[in-house]
């Protein structure tokens, strides 16, 4: 596949105070292939001093052919390569780095001690939250683009800083491999039904969820989670947590219950991810009925009453021979 | 007859008959009923894009999700580059005291919030104090969707009266457009009734005024 981006522009900026810019402006490949690099669009990098104020510390310009956009059949992600140090004894220093304005990354710094505490969340990797022993932080980070944020013809990528009570960054530094990739693998996509088994259930039934789910994107999703949470009306039996790897194309598992009491109850689903602990949920509802026993019983309370009413006559006819002669008497 | 055989007589044809109706009673109660489709739920469909988290569309009293267990209707979502710091931190000075905490279930683990609020409650006589709550998973403080970048959410309601005689919670809809209007009064991009979220309340009581039409304000930071 022909590689869509083109480097057609240089331009690099750092603010902040004191800050110093370091820009090399001899383009070199970039080591990932589709993954055009800030030296393929003229930039090597991006070094600042402090920055204690919010703004924008660099930026490049890239060239997308006619008609590109985000998705759904050709998709781009940013590769961020960073090293940051953070200021201030309190605070959050976010780093971000946007394609026409639109953020497509970014990375949440918090002062720790001597330390930091640092978190990602991305739609094409798992969240992270690191805590870093020193004040200097070197990470590599990537994530799908917003929609609407990429167009045919000259895009600009930017990189920002933002702070707040207290925290700077004391020095930030984008390496020149930070990069925009194009891939047809699109962000993950899941579809799921659910089909009960059977369809009418009785106190004391075991039935049958199943759960069918569906990768309806493009590319492999490494690890889909299905967990069930049943009311407590309904017994698990079993597991209640479904997992597929590599998910590619569909598959479908069972989850089992026992319907311990009569009335509506509700089997909650989430569906989950690596990359996103829960991305979506259904509640299937489950009417169950008063137990079968109560229908199988009725012989015993019928056999009850007709052995009530056979204890009644034979009291009856006794009571009447016992009445008898003393009528006669009377008589 | 008797007065006293006559009295047995009545008596053993009153527990015929009462005997006979029991028996048909029971032979009625015992008869299993035939029933019809019984299982709601066959076939749900869930679709799920761009790859983003998901959250519940109600806050919840305490970390059990149940529809007994919602406090508010989610409202707000903050959609671009937002994390819930940033957010807070535009209203904080219209919106100075926090209330009380409230869950909520976002990208599969739970946060909490007291929120931002008007005024505190029992300055009596007291009046409207509009309060809202923001969510994401607190390890991260937000979430991403392809469709609309990083994003929190957020429920919004008046605590009228808070503590004093006359006081009622709800008031959904003027809420969400109070904080609608102190973005927007700042400079950001708001539209409301952005995103349908399946929420409608228009439930009065004595103590609730709940009135959500279900769609929520987007913001954009």
């Amino acid at each position: 596949m022909g590689n869509p981006v083109a480097a057609v522009a240089l331009l690099a900026l750092a603010t902040g105070l004191g800050g110093s810019v370091h820009v090399a402006r001899a383009p070199t490949p970039s080591a990932q292939p589709d993954c055009v690099s800030l030296r393929e669009m003229g930039v090597d990098g991006v070094t600042t001093g402090q920055v204690a104020g919010d703004g924008e510390v660099g930026r490049a310009e890239f060239q997308l052919p006619t008609g590109a956009g985000q998705g759904p059949k050709r998709w781009y992600l940013v590769h961020l390569h960073a090293r940051v140090t953070v200021g201030g004894s309190g605070g959050t220093a976010i780093l971000t780095a946007a394609a026409n304005g639109k953020t497509g990354a970014q990375i949440q710094f918090r002062p720790a001690g001597s330390g930091v505490d640092w978190s990602t969340v991305s739609a094409s990797e798992p969240p992270r939250q690191e805590r870093s022993s020193t004040r200097t932080v070197e990470f590599r980070f990537a994530n799908f683009l917003p929609l609407d944020s990429v167009h045919g013809g000259t895009n600009r990528l930017t990189f920002g800083a933002e702070l707040f009570d207290g925290a700077t960054f004391d020095g930030i530094q984008l390496f020149g491999d930070t990069c925009l990739e194009t891939t047809d693998r699109s962000p993950e996509m899941l579809r799921a039904e659910t089909q009960l088994r059977p369809e009418t259930v009785h106190v004391g039934d075991s039935f049958t969820l199943r759960v069918r789910v569906r990768n309806v994107g493009s590319g492999a999703i490494g690890r889909v989670t299905v967990t069930a949470r049943p009311d407590a009306g309904l017994t698990p039996v079993g597991q209640t947590t479904l997992t597929v790897d590599n998910l590619t194309g569909e598959w479908s598992g069972d989850l089992r219950f026992t319907a311990r009491a009569d009335g509506e109850h509700k089997v909650r689903l989430d569906l989950g991810t690596a990359i996103s602990r829960y991305v979506g949920g259904d509640e299937v509802a489950v009417r169950v009925l008063p137990s079968r026993h109560g229908g199988t019983n009725w012989p015993i309370f019928a056999g009850v009453a007709i052995g009530a009413y056979v204890l009644f006559l034979v009291l009856r006819i006794t009571h009447r021979r016992r009445r008898r002669p003393r009528s006669s008497r009377d008589a | 007859m008797s007065r006293f055989g006559g009295s047995v007589r009545a008596w053993s044809h009153r527990w015929l008959l009462i005997v006979g109706m029991a028996f048909v009673a029971v032979l009625a109660a015992a008869t299993p009923a035939q029933a019809d489709r019984v299982i709601n739920g066959t076939f749900r469909y869930l679709t799920l894009s761009g790859g983003g988290d998901a959250f519940y569309n109600y806050d919840f009293n305490s970390q059990s999700i149940s529809s007994t267990n919602v406090d508010w209707a989610v409202n707000l979502v903050f959609v671009g580059n937002a994390t819930v710091p940033k957010v807070k931190a535009v209203v904080s000075s219209i919106m100075p005291y926090a209330g009380s905490i409230k869950y909520a279930f976002v990208a599969g683990g739970w946060d909490q919030d007291r929120g931002l609020k008007q005024t505190q409650g029992g300055s009596c006589p007291g009046g409207t104090s509009y309060h809202f709550r923001v969510y994401a998973p607190s390890s991260t403080d937000r979430m991403y969707n392809v469709n609309y970048g990083y994003f929190v959410v957020g429920t919004a309601h008046n605590d009228y009266k808070e503590g004093c005689s006359g006081s009622y919670a709800g008031d959904n809809e003027q809420a969400e457009a109070y904080v609608r209007g102190g973005f927007d009064a700042r400079g950001y991009l708001v539209v409301a009734n952005a995103f349908w979220l399946n929420n409608v309340e228009t439930t009065y009581d004595g103590g609730h005024h709940w009135n959500n039409n279900g769609y929520a304000t987007r913001i954009w930071i």
